[in-house]
């Protein structure tokens, strides 16, 4: 099937006339391929790991495509409905009040139950894991970049500049990250903004630590001292020869990451300086529900559970993808699929 | 070569590394066999199986290998069949191996003299504080450490490469091993400690009786110090010679290969005339000879066959088609 | 005569030697070195470790600089190139380095790896492609491992690609820092004798550094022998062979074991005595005086200098003074 695909792709691209060029691009890429598929074996071995991955694309989808999701339910509501199978017209809507009984049990046409004001907590449970998406999404891509870079300058130049950077960074990692990031929040204002400006904040000081370690070891690399002997500029050889023998880790790190951003994000907005209501937070709501945890326990539980379950899937990956750095683990599989 | 003589025989060995990749045929049918009193050279090139064999009889091999089959027969006992509790008394006891990494054999956290008492003591019950102390001591003196009362006491770290290699022989010899292995004892040092090595290794083989391996890729070294030789090629002996005999007149097209490749300082060359090739991949080694696909001389049988060590003129054994019809 | 390619003018590189952030000493790498190397010649450099030889190697590449003393190249002085005299001279002078297995970036195809020197210095080619695969043709590897990675290559090819990588800027000087000292023999003789053949095609200046003494032998036409940061002895290949002057040199050629049973068991031997020293503190005096079987008084307390006592053969011994 892999197969009958790949040669209809290079068929089609024949015909195109960009056969040639793509075959040229996929053998000069090799390396990126063939680090996917170290992952990818890695990932196989372990079913802890692979529970993780399927829980976090799981976290992805309900995410990205979570309104399609609603209105594709809507839909099958409002046929059944016109069939009359079912004899209220139900939409499922985060924001809708009195979409069901207030502070209904689950059922059937409302899984997670309602809320006080009688919003469907399936939606809003489902919104929220598109909020948390975007959170960690932006705290993880503005927050890596700028460690990633002061960390390689840091290692790289080393002497004043190197003590400069972490010093600063000292700092910041002096305060528990969520101490940090309430500081932070708090004085700008709550909000879901002012959140992920705090999370992005606290977040790239553990980069410049990491990739400032990795970065001190691969400058002694034998061939770092040959690109200088042919006259590379530092610039490209912290870009092309330190960078990418650098990156897994921090790979690991940003997956792992990921989950702790969720969580954190929940916990600014349980206390109350994240995201505020209407919008469906997974903290919040759980925040909500507290008032309730004896008539309505599934109201702060199943939030609580989606944040855990989140965070859980991204650890479990990030533990896999591990393994694919473990010197020994990693030849172990290298050499299972022929590479020495 | 009368069997009396013989302090160790290794009879029809194969072990086989069970990786991933497949199954590496590390060891392909050695022979050998080793009198009392001489010093055995075991040369060839990284990969072709000459520590394996060494560590085969010792029964190290580290997993995922194996010793497939094969018997390995010291002083008329087949050690690859004895308990595991026998095996022990006669590693460090009666066959003691010296690795490459001094470095690497020795604890930095305790005093050289405790390493060489510790091998003591793991050998022999009921013997005294004092009396084990004295006899490092003496041991530290016999391997050419000078100061050893004040050296005894130092830390692996105080010691130079050199220095350390001798500590590391004087806990191979503490229990008088009737054979030492020396698997490239002189690797990690410079050209004077070498001498100063093999001065120590010579002195003790004199002095102790002592039948010593050389395991070694340097063919001065074993020119220099040994009596008879075995050359390794991917996973077997191709030939065996008295040193003498071997350098004068190789009879394997590898030994040949071999010595018209390294430069000589005794003579001027202006080309040095490598094998041609790499060696081969013991996953899916050639068929017949090993060495056929790198030999200017293989024929058709050479393919299909391998060829089986062969005495052809006294002393003198080697594994080669070219040489059936004597 | 015409002038000599390089000049290395009383070179001195010390390192600091640090415990808790206090600076206790200084390893005297190299103290003090001067020789010259002509245009077309090899020179070879031998020593024992510690004795130096690798660190003066990074020295006449600029990749250390020095704490005293200068580099001639070309009768330019190489710590005083800037900007594109500085990226001129990295083209012409090259280096191979030791370990094959570290040197090439393995995350980098061989096409990356052979391109990277010709982007950086643009160098004008009217097919890159076709020039990288002459360039692997040159050194025995062909089309088809274009777009490999170095761990698909044994330690023999990985130094085959170094030196392909060195060629592509046709330089005119290369410093061969133990190119075959992590390779079997096998091996070494294919690339020494590729070493060799490039050389004559090209021109090329080599400085060849190794501890092995019948390599250096092989690949040189002068060689200067190191001792504890200090040249010692200077002499053309075969005399140096058959007639070593300095005590030192004499001890290392003795200590030698010659693949040759007869000669090797029958040559008289100096006996190696005592240790290297310490290059933090070398001793007084001729820094081989501790272990010279000839070492008087004078040896003690002055140290000698490095003077031709025939044509052609400079020592540095009170010996011969």
């Amino acid at each position: 099937m892999k197969e009958k695909l790949a040669r209809g792709l290079n068929r089609m691209l024949d015909l195109m006339g960009y056969g040639e060029k793509w075959r040229e691009w996929k053998r000069k890429r090799r390396a990126m391929f063939e680090e996917w598929e170290l992952m990818y074996k890695a990932l196989k071995r372990s079913p802890l790991a692979k529970a993780g991955a399927a829980m976090a694309v799981v976290f992805f989808i309900l995410g990205i495509f979570g309104p399609q999701i609603l209105a594709l339910i809507n839909g099958l509501y409002s046929l059944l409905y016109s069939q009359g199978i079912i004899k209220q017209k139900i939409v499922l809507d985060p924001y809708k009040i009195f979409a069901g009984p207030r502070l209904g049990k689950p059922s059937l046409l409302h899984p997670f139950g309602c809320d006080e004001y009688g919003r469907d907590l399936f939606a809003r449970v489902l919104t929220g894991a598109r909020v948390s998406l975007i959170v960690s999404v932006v705290v993880i891509s503005l927050g890596i970049p700028p460690g990633i870079l002061l960390g390689l300058v840091s290692g790289y130049y080393g002497g004043k500049v190197d003590e400069f950077i972490m010093r600063v960074t000292d700092v910041f990692l002096a305060f528990p990250a969520l101490v940090l990031a309430m500081a932070i929040a708090a004085s700008l204002g709550a909000g879901l903004k002012s959140a992920i400006i705090a999370l992005t904040i606290v977040w790239w000081p553990s980069y410049v630590r990491l990739v400032r370690g990795q970065v001190l070891s691969a400058r002694e690399n034998v061939y770092v001292e040959a690109a200088r002997a042919i006259g590379v500029s530092n610039l490209r050889i912290m870009v092309k020869h330190i960078l990418p023998n650098i990156i897994s880790p921090v790979i690991v790190l940003a997956t792992l990451d990921f989950g702790t951003v969720v969580i954190l994000n929940a916990a600014l907005s349980f206390i109350g300086l994240g995201a505020q209501p209407p919008t469906p937070e997974w903290g919040r709501i759980v925040y909500d529900g507290l008032d309730y945890l004896m008539m309505a326990p599934w109201y702060s539980i199943i939030p609580g559970t989606a944040v855990f379950l989140t965070a859980l899937g991204f650890n479990l990956l990030g533990d896999g993808l591990r393994d694919v750095l473990d010197p020994r683990i990693r030849r172990s599989i290298e050499f299972a699929s022929g590479r020495e | 070569m009368s069997r009396r003589d013989e302090i160790l025989r290794i009879e029809d060995l194969y072990v086989h590394f069970y990786t991933y990749a497949g199954v590496v045929k590390a060891i392909d049918g050695v022979n050998m066999s080793v009198l009392r009193g001489e010093t055995y050279g075991l040369v060839g090139e990284t990969g072709c199986g000459k520590s394996v064999t060494m560590r085969a009889v010792l029964r190290l091999i580290p997993p995922p290998g194996r010793i497939v089959k094969g018997r390995v027969i010291f002083n008329g006992v087949n050690l690859l069949e004895l308990p595991e509790e026998e095996m022990r008394k006669i590693r460090g006891a009666k066959i003691a191996y010296i690795v490459q990494d001094p470095t690497a054999a020795l604890d930095p956290l305790y005093t050289s003299g405790f390493q060489v008492a510790e091998t003591i003591l793991a050998h022999e019950e009921n013997v005294g504080k004092k009396s084990v102390w004295e006899r490092v001591v003496s041991l530290f003196k016999s391997v050419l450490i000078p100061d050893a009362e004040r050296r005894v006491k130092q830390y692996p770290h105080e010691f130079s490469g050199g220095m350390r290699q001798r500590v590391v022989i004087a806990c191979a010899i503490s229990e008088k091993p009737e054979l030492l292995i020396a698997d490239e004892p002189t690797t990690s040092v410079d050209v004077t400690v070498q001498a100063q090595i093999l001065e120590v290794l010579e002195d003790l083989k004199k002095t102790q009786e002592m039948t010593m391996i050389l395991v070694t890729h340097n063919l001065g070294l074993v020119a220099q110090i040994c009596d008879r030789v075995g050359v390794m090629y991917a996973g077997s002996i191709v030939e065996v010679s008295d040193v003498f005999r071997l350098f004068e007149e190789p009879l394997h097209p590898y030994t040949r290969g071999l010595l018209n490749a390294i430069p000589h300082v005794t003579r001027t060359q202006f080309r040095l005339e490598p094998i041609p090739g790499t060696i081969p991949d013991l996953i899916n080694p050639p068929p017949g000879c090993r060495f056929h696909p790198r030999c200017k001389h293989a024929t058709g049988i050479c393919k299909r066959e391998k060829p089986k060590l062969r005495e052809i003129e006294p002393g003198r054994f080697v594994a080669c088609h070219l040489y059936r019809g004597d | 005569m015409e002038a000599p390619l390089i000049q290395v003018k009383d070179l001195v590189k010390y390192f600091p030697v640090k415990k808790l952030f206090i600076t206790v000493g200084q390893v005297h790498a190299v103290d003090g070195v001067s020789f010259e190397i002509m245009r077309g010649e090899t020179f070879g450099l031998v020593g024992e470790s510690g004795s130096g030889k690798t660190t003066l190697g990074r020295l006449m590449l600029r990749l250390l600089t020095p704490t005293s003393g200068d580099v001639v190249y070309n009768g330019r002085s190489i710590f005083e190139l800037e900007g594109g005299e500085l990226k001129e001279f990295r083209r012409r002078a090259q280096i191979v380095f030791q370990d094959p297995y570290t040197s090439l970036n393995p995350r980098m195809t061989i096409y990356d790896i052979l391109s990277e020197p010709i982007n950086v210095h643009k160098i004008r080619i009217p097919d890159k492609r076709e020039y990288i695969v002459k360039l692997l043709e040159t050194v025995g590897l062909g089309e088809e491992h274009l777009y490999r990675y170095p761990h698909e290559f044994s330690g023999g090819q990985k130094q085959r690609i170094a030196i392909a990588r060195v060629l592509a800027l046709r330089p005119e000087f290369t410093v061969l820092d133990e190119p075959t000292s992590a390779l079997d023999v096998s091996v070494q003789a294919q690339i020494l004798n590729m070493l060799k053949e490039l050389q004559s095609e090209f021109k090329f200046t080599y400085l060849f550094i190794s501890h092995d003494l019948s390599v250096v032998k092989f690949m040189s036409h002068r060689i200067a022998v190191m001792y504890v940061g200090k040249i010692i002895e200077v002499a053309p290949s075969d005399d140096l062979f058959s007639e070593p002057l300095h005590p030192y040199t004499q001890m290392l050629l003795s200590a030698l074991p010659v693949p040759d049973p007869k000669y090797t068991r029958s040559k008289q031997i100096i006996k190696p005595r005592g240790q290297v020293p310490s290059a933090i503190s070398p001793p007084p005096g001729c820094r081989f005086h501790p272990r010279c079987p000839f070492a008087r008084e004078k040896c003690k307390a002055e140290e000698p200098e490095l003077r031709e006592v025939k044509p052609s053969r400079l020592v540095a011994c009170h010996l011969y003074s």
